[in-house]
């Protein structure tokens, strides 16, 4: 691998060495490179091969996702089918992170589709970084993501974007969510980027939890249409969409739906914002209650940063620019719960890159 | 030496047009504790944050630190120059962790790791800035914080308010060594100016002066031991009439 390359993919968290990774997978344009399961009860393939090994994953695609939608109709009409599939096998805890990268090194939309099928009591990690060559400032990204979490089940989903200002990201993705099983979905975004436009949504079983974090940082001109949505159709089930969100110049749209269909749901979607300069935030909650033993809450803040914390800092002998990112990177990074430590660590590392990069 | 370590010289402000202090006058010399006492919203705060350069004052009159003129200097410079500030009631900063703050004020890690041991802060350097801290924890970060600037002048904004008494122990005590009270006098070269409401400071750090300070002037001045004993006695209603007399009527 190019040196230029493989420190493009480092920035969205693929290691090329694969040190302490489960698996790794890399997709260039409509190609895939690299395709390799690193630990036992997990499988790692190319979404092509897998039709012809399993006569099931074919049935199930696009089952979750809508077909009407246009893009996925755009992405079932590329043939073959391209992106990744990753299936882990019944009890298989593996707390490794397996890596997964789509890195667009033309200009031309990538189409991408993704399966992620969970044996009952099985737990994967996985991290998403999705890049583009640094000579590109234009290009699309159209994915399709589809997640079956058997019971007793627990993933986590998390997805670095690191893009260039002319390119268009048209994200698709739902979650079977089983009994008693965890999915944690993570987004981070934080260059300038002309449209991204995505709401996953799960659908979460018995005494499920569906928790979504976005993390976003509009520049410029870039516009972020994101979000998610919960459908709480089992009893006890809950579900989280938390959002942090600052614009400079950029636009951004948050919404964050939740229905309560079962007894004894809980929902609970939130919204932080800080502004700069100019741009704008809208913060769209939306809560259904079909029954009336749910719980569905909304909270929502959007402010600028704050004087007294500033002054604060520069009281504490800290200059005016290195107080305001301090805040700002700080503002973003809010703890996930449920998220192994390495990738915690992952997104804030990401976070204090991009900062110091663009100050 | 004769230049004082702060010098506060017709110092008036205001805020929004609005006159908060009137005229102040005061003297720090390098290694002295001088105390501020007054009711509350009378501009103790207020002197402080004027000392140390916050916006949002309009400034009249001059400060020197060091002989040097801060009057307009922004307040990280004064910070730099050696100026360190307790707030009174800090802005909770999410996000921010503690350590992370510590290490860009004092790149020194095993110092700072002992420091918050020693004001059983450890667990707290992990967590974020004041988010979700007991009274008594927000204070001890606030001097850890100080303890970490080392700065030569200490600017503290009631200290023990809210605090329990094993605390104020604490608290006091990390003082008293910051300040070097077990050295000689000539010896000492860090000073402080401190609010109290309660005075147990009083008894852990050796005085030099007291002031009282009652709608935004300094009403008088004197051994800060004596105006204590006599605002708990008669508290400040009689501050307008002058404290200082009594005292002296006291003494005779
Ligand atoms: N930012 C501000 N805007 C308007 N008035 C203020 C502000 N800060 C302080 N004041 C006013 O100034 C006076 C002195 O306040 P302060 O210095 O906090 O008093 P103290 O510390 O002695 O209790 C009070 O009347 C208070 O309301
Ligand atoms: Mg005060």
């Amino acid at each position: 691998m190019k040196k230029e390359d493989s420190e493009q993919l480092t920035r969205v968290g693929y290691d090329p060495d694969k040190h302490d990774r489960s698996g790794s997978f890399l997709m260039e344009n409509q190609s895939i490179i690299e395709s390799l399961s690193l630990y036992e009860g997990l499988e790692l393939l190319p979404i092509s091969e897998a039709i012809k090994k399993y006569k099931w994953v074919e049935k199930k695609i696009c089952t979750l996702v809508s077909r009407d939608d246009p893009y996925v109709k755009a992405v079932l009409n590329t043939q073959p089918l391209q992106g990744a599939f990753i299936y882990v096998r019944q009890g298989y805890k593996i707390r490794l992170p397996l890596q997964a990268c789509m890195y667009l090194k033309l200009q031309t939309a990538q189409r991408v589709y993704n399966m992620v099928v969970m044996e009952p009591n099985s737990e994967l990690h996985i991290i998403t970084g999705c890049t583009i060559a640094s000579y590109l400032i234009k290009g699309g990204h159209l994915a399709i993501t589809e997640f079956w979490l058997d019971d007793g089940t627990r993933l986590s989903y998390t997805m670095i974007h690191e893009w260039a200002p002319e390119v268009v990201v048209i994200p698709r993705a739902a979650a079977s969510i089983g009994r008693n099983s965890v999915f944690i979905n993570n987004y981070v975004a934080l260059t300038t980027t002309r449209k991204v436009q995505m709401a996953p949504i799960a659908y979460v079983a018995e005494n499920g939890t569906a928790q979504f974090s976005s993390i976003i940082y509009a520049r410029d001109h870039s516009h972020f249409d994101i979000g998610a949505r919960a459908f709480l159709n089992g009893a006890n089930s809950n579900a989280q969409i938390l959002s942090r969100v600052i614009t400079e110049d950029g636009t951004v749209i948050v919404r964050g739906e939740v229905v309560g269909i079962a007894p004894g749901t809980r929902g609970h979607t939130e919204c932080n914002g800080l502004i700069l300069g100019k741009g704008s935030i809208r913060a769209i909650p939306m809560l259904e209650a079909k029954i009336d033993d749910t719980e569905l809450s909304h909270e929502a803040s959007i402010g600028k940063l704050k004087e007294e914390e500033i002054t604060y800092l520069r009281a504490r002998g800290l200059d005016e620019d290195t107080a305001r990112s301090l805040i700002i990177s700080g503002f973003l990074s809010a703890r996930i719960e449920n998220l192994p430590t390495y990738l915690q660590n992952k997104i804030d590392q990401t976070i204090e890159l991009t900062l110091r990069k663009g100050l | 030496m004769n230049v004082p370590l702060l010098k506060v010289d017709n110092l008036s402000v205001s805020i929004d047009g609005k006159q908060i202090l009137k005229d102040i006058n005061l003297e720090i010399p390098q290694g002295e504790v001088h105390i501020l006492f007054g009711p509350n919203g009378s501009g103790k705060s207020t002197l402080l944050h004027a000392i140390m350069g916050l916006p949002g004052y309009e400034v009249r009159g001059k400060i020197y630190f060091h002989g040097t003129d801060i009057t307009h200097m922004p307040p990280e410079q004064r910070a730099r120059l050696g100026i360190g500030i307790a707030f009174q009631r800090p802005p909770i900063i999410r996000g921010v962790k503690l350590g992370k703050l510590l290490e860009l004020i004092n790149s020194n890690k095993p110092d700072i790791q002992r420091m918050a041991e020693e004001l059983q802060l450890t667990p707290h350097l992990q967590r974020e800035l004041h988010y979700g801290f007991s009274g008594g924890e927000t204070k001890r970060v606030e001097i850890l914080l100080l303890i970490a600037q080392k700065p030569d002048l200490l600017l503290l904004d009631e200290p023990e308010s809210g605090v329990d008494l094993e605390n104020i122990d604490l608290i006091a005590n990390k003082l008293r060594h910051l300040l070097e009270k077990e050295k000689r006098i000539s010896e000492r070269h860090r000073s402080a100016l401190i609010i109290t409401h309660t005075g147990y400071i009083l008894n852990y750090l050796n005085a030099a002066k007291g002031y009282v300070m009652v709608d935004g002037r300094i009403k008088c001045s004197g051994p800060p031991r004596d105006i204590w004993e006599t605002i708990r006695k008669v508290g400040y209603s009689l501050c307008e009439e002058c404290l200082l007399q009594r005292i002296n009527e006291k003494r005779r």
